[in-house]
């Protein structure tokens, strides 16, 4: 019996050990994430931990995919690089969550135990936090020892990845480089809106008459089909009611960002805008997740980025299509540009590599490689990655993305002065108030800055 | 077998000679301990971080301590001696094992053994295929040991689990793994790791045996205790890594403004308990006043109309304030919303009506379900256009001509008046089914006799409930209470999913605790701040808890049922 015991358990062990016994460091034995469709032959690597292989270094990067298809174009991307490179050094992505703040929540725990990626990939907002703790490389020297040109980016990301907290201004830095953009499009039902009888809001758009009162009178007609019909849907989150500000000629701050700009009279009547299309019941009840209801056809205008198309794809099944957003009193779409960098940890044991590795994300074959999937628009000013943008359909009308990225957005930003996620939860509380008539707008007015006062102290 | 005597056999180390290596060996760990602690203490450029360099100068003086008594008292064979011994060299061979583990890849490379086994994933089943014919023939020759079929059945099974272990090996190719191996178990710190492991774990084999129990005159009671806790370690070891060291751990973080990225942190004593539970209150000429009235870093909370006076309270910490709020309400609604339907669900159930068992196994179900899954449900069913309910209110109104339908759907998730109302909805769906289960257990207690007799006395169902099933079951009342105000006082999963994307939301009407420190700690970067917020909480269960036990014990010492 002892010695069937142990010949149990010698055999055991083995079968474990059998089954550890994957050939890490090799880009053919490893498999794509789960539930991903990977292209042919081009998987994504095994993530490990501050693993080197046998030839040499290993540089783990991360980034946020929007869906299981981008994270395999990612993952073929980093094989590709990976290939190119060498054998200088190899890769190991991580397609980090879906959605949701969790990825930043696991990569800051990461962080914290020293066991965080080399580069990874975070919002445009987070930039501000993630410097002022010391998380992030600056990649200045590195790049200015090769004269790296930054001036092909879209201005509005490079501002804020050049920024200088202790100047107050953007200088010689370089905290990273941006993965892609986005702007807000509002994604159209156009059977409902035909069915209701009101004016297509792409003719409108096309004929320059695609403003507020244009866009308060289509999603009028679609609610009075009647039943569960809305004319409008829009999500909770602070980048939806912010449009309507930044249209009104308003915004969250002031000049310089580094104080509240809510109460102003522009920002004031954009609230009043978004106020009046719920109390006039034309929109899906703010709080409410408007996409369930969009694609359920029972929503003639939904606002959402561009991130929001692969799912549109999926799952509607009526003829839909994106317009640009209607202009406002000052003249404005008051669209956001959404944007996100990949940066290099600050704890990393291997920056050159990392550096290489981020610029390598970054190139316009790279990001033409991403554009084709549909989901977000290059970060370069690239006519061809445009081009493959463009040519992404349905929707058809995909240039009334590229027209919210012409119409001087305002770029989604992090505070320099002060926390962001501080002042977005005050801020999301009093707005959210407002529309739900909990709160009137002139104590609104009257309150805010001061409420929101902490975020700049914290 | 087992019990089969062998006869005599020749130690292979003379017990004395066993424990001079044994006193050589706690020797050689308190030479190494006081090296590990001066290593530990250095500083200059090679200084260890802060942390580190404390926990790692706690664990050299506690090793080289017991070490030190451990020598003494073998070489002395001191009675008391051969435990110190045992307990040291047992805890340092997990210690080391662990490490040793870690250093090999273990822990960090787990997810190489999912994906060996997908890679071998068909061979592994034969393998389970033979070992379940093992199974089967065993269990029949359990009942005829000289059975011929079942006998091949074993053999057969054996032969092919053997062969499927072949191919599994060659399928999940462990080259891979044994060059890796091959590479960390020749660093020096993996070797010294593996001789630490090795000797400590020999000394405790030896230590552990009879004869050597008796050199040292161990009573058999300490027999009894060492085997006792032998039996107990492995949870005693999880419970102190992996629940009480954190815990104790927060305690300390909580005094400290510790930074979640560990880019910082100082010490500032009860700070953060004062910023949590800090209220400050004034008078206001106005209805409506603003945070002007309060102290400097004070936000308003709430305001109040008390004999003509308005007033202003406000809190440095507004979120946790309305958190304690929320979860108060929600307390006192989702605990009765739980337990009651539980109770009467139960005694329905506890019948020996035709189907009972298919209900029972119903109404389970919401409580083996995942808590994501099902949150993401109710709200596709609470969506105010296109949600189920909305739907089926508005039907409702549509057949039935005594009801008024609403012009449209209530947003229920996200309006401030339903929004909390909503989780209690998906709190109690969730609880109540394993609540009525533990009730059902409750009623298997209940003497028949009870039922009986009232049946004789012309009790009715009403009375029979009232004075014979609830009294019986206030034990299971009682358990059932306690877990299930733990559990909604700890609130979080259904909140994070059905507030998406405004979590607790909307404007905090179903902030928890529990969400109100996450944020705290991962989106705030104040580990320190959310640790105190957690024994804020902690302390709050606890004490709620507590009183619910000594309510009670009051019941029962003033002879309980009624």
């Amino acid at each position: 019996m002892h010695t069937r015991r142990w010949a149990g358990a010698v055999i055991a062990l083995t079968l474990i050990a059998a089954a550890c016994g994957d050939d890490e460091g090799s880009s053919d034995a490893t498999t794509a994430p789960e539930g991903t469709t990977a292209p042919e032959a081009t998987t994504a690597p095994e993530a490990t931990e501050g693993e080197t292989d046998s030839d040499g270094i290993t540089i783990r990067w991360r980034t946020r995919p929007d869906n299981d298809a981008e994270a395999a174009v990612y993952a073929s991307i980093g094989d590709g690089i990976d290939e190119a490179n060498g054998d200088a050094f190899s890769l190991s992505y991580e397609p980090g969550n879906n959605e949701g703040s969790p990825y930043q929540d696991q990569l800051v725990t990461e962080i914290g135990n020293g066991t965080a990626p080399d580069v990874f990939w975070i919002p445009g907002t987070d930039i501000a936090r993630f410097q002022s703790e010391g998380l992030i490389l600056d990649l200045a020297p590195l790049a200015s020892a090769e004269s790296f040109d930054t001036s092909e980016f879209y201005p509005e990301p490079m501002y804020h990845l050049t920024y200088d907290p202790e100047a107050g201004a953007p200088g010689d830095k370089l905290w990273g480089l941006p993965r892609d953009v986005s702007t807000f499009a509002l994604y159209l039902n156009n059977d409902l809106i035909a069915e209701a009888g009101a004016d297509d809001p792409r003719a409108l758009a096309e004929a320059g008459e695609w403003d507020w009162a244009a866009f308060e009178d289509v999603i009028t007609k679609v609610t009075a089909l009647g039943g569960e019909n809305k004319g409008f849907a829009m999500n909770s989150w602070w980048a939806n009611y912010g449009v309507f500000m930044n249209a009104a000629g308003g915004g969250f701050f002031n000049e310089d960002r580094t104080a509240c700009g809510l109460d102003t009279p522009e920002s004031i009547a954009g609230l009043e805008q978004i106020k009046a299309i719920y109390d006039g019941g034309l929109a899906v009840p703010f709080g409410e997740d408007g996409e369930p209801a969009w694609k359920a056809g029972t929503v003639g205008a939904f606002i959402n980025g561009r991130w929001a198309t692969p799912g549109a794809r999926a799952d509607v099944g009526f003829n839909w299509d994106v317009v640009e957003l209607p202009k406002g009193p000052s003249g404005s779409q008051g669209n956001w540009l959404f944007w996100g960098a990949y940066v290099v940890n600050a704890n990393t044991e291997h920056p050159e590599e990392a550096w290489e590795l981020v610029k390598a994300l970054t190139t316009a074959d790279t990001q033409a490689q991403i554009s084709e999937l549909g989901a977000n628009i290059p970060s370069r000013k690239s006519d061809a990655a445009i081009d493959a943008f463009l040519g992404f359909t349905p929707p058809e009308n995909n240039q009334a993305f590229i027209n919210g990225l012409a119409d001087s957005p305002t770029a989604e930003g992090p505070l320099w002065a002060g926390s962001w996620p501080k002042y977005d939860e005050l801020m999301n509380g009093a707005v959210t108030a407002v529309i739900n008539g909990e709160r009137t707008i002139e104590d609104f007015q009257a309150k805010i800055c001061s409420e929101t006062a902490e975020a700049f102290n914290s | 077998m087992g019990l089969r005597d062998r006869g005599p056999r020749t130690p292979r180390v003379a017990v004395d000679t066993g424990v001079q290596l044994v006193t050589a060996w706690h020797l050689v760990g308190v030479a190494a301990g006081i090296v590990s602690m001066l290593l530990a203490s250095r500083s200059g450029d090679d200084a260890l971080p802060a942390v580190i360099k404390l926990f790692m100068q706690v664990f050299s003086i506690a090793v080289t301590v017991a070490h030190l008594a451990a020598a003494y008292g073998t070489f002395r064979r001191m009675r008391r001696a051969r435990t110190v011994s045992l307990v040291t060299n047992y805890l340092l061979f997990v210690v080391s094992g662990s490490a040793l583990l870690h250093q090999l890849g273990a822990f960090t490379g787990i997810g190489k053994f999912g994906t060996g086994l997908n890679k071998a994933f068909l061979p592994f089943m034969v393998i389970v295929v033979g070992l379940l014919w093992v199974l089967v023939a065993g269990q029949l020759l359990s009942k005829n040991p000289l059975a011929a079929g079942p006998n091949g059945l074993r053999r057969a099974g054996w032969g092919l689990a053997a062969l499927a272990s072949v191919w599994f090996v060659i399928a999940a190719d462990p080259s891979g793994m044994l060059s890796m191996i091959g590479d960390r178990i020749t660093q020096p710190l993996t070797l010294g790791t593996l001789a630490v492991a090795l000797c400590s774990g020999a000394a405790t084999r030896f230590m552990w045996q009879r004869r050597v129990a008796v050199r040292f005159g161990t009573s058999a009671a300490e027999e009894q205790t060492l085997s006792g806790l032998a039996f107990l370690s492995p949870n005693l070891i999880g419970f102190t890594f992996f629940f009480a060291g954190p815990l104790l751990f927060s305690l300390v973080v909580s005094f400290f403004e510790w930074k979640t990225t560990g880019t910082g942190r100082s010490f500032v004593g009860i700070d953060n308990y004062v910023r949590a539970l800090s209220l400050d209150i004034s008078s206001s000429d106005v209805a409506n006043a603003g945070n002007e009235v309060l102290k400097p870093g004070y936000q308003v909370l709430m305001h109040l109309d008390w004999f003509g006076q308005n007033w202003v309270l406000g809190a440095r910490d507004v979120e946790f304030w309305i958190s304690l709020r929320n979860i108060a309400i929600f307390l006192v609604l989702a605990v009765p919303a739980s337990v009651l339907p539980a109770l009467v669900l139960s005694s329905i159930l506890a019948s020996r009506l035709p189907g009972m068992k298919v209900f029972r196994a119903i109404y389970f179900i919401p409580s083996v379900a995942g808590v994501i899954g099902v949150a993401i449900i109710w709200g596709q069913l609470f969506q105010s256009t296109v949600g189920w309910i909305n739907y089926l209110i508005l039907r409702a109104g549509e057949i039935l001509p005594f009801v008024d339908p609403p012009a449209e759907g209530h947003p229920w998730v996200s309006s401030n008046s339903t929004a909390l109302l909503s989780m209690v909805v998906v709190f109690a769906w969730m609880n109540f089914g394993f609540n009525t289960v533990l009730y059902l257990a409750g009623h298997q207690s209940i003497p028949k006799e009870l039922y009986e007799a009232a049946d004789i006395d012309g009790a009715n169902v009403w009375q029979v409930f009232r004075r014979i099933t609830v009294p019986q079951l206030r034990n299971t009342t009682f358990y059932v209470l306690i877990t299930t105000s733990i559990l909604a006082l700890q609130l979080f999963d259904i909140v994070w999913i059905l507030s998406t994307p405004e979590p607790g939301g909307p404007n905090n009407a179903t902030t928890t605790p529990v969400l109100a420190l996450y944020e705290e700690a991962f989106q705030g970067n104040n580990q320190g701040y959310a640790s105190a917020l957690a024994w804020v909480l902690f302390l709050i269960i606890f004490g709620f808890t507590f009183a619910q036990f000594r309510q009670q014990k009051d019941g029962a010492t003033s002879g309980g049922v009624s």
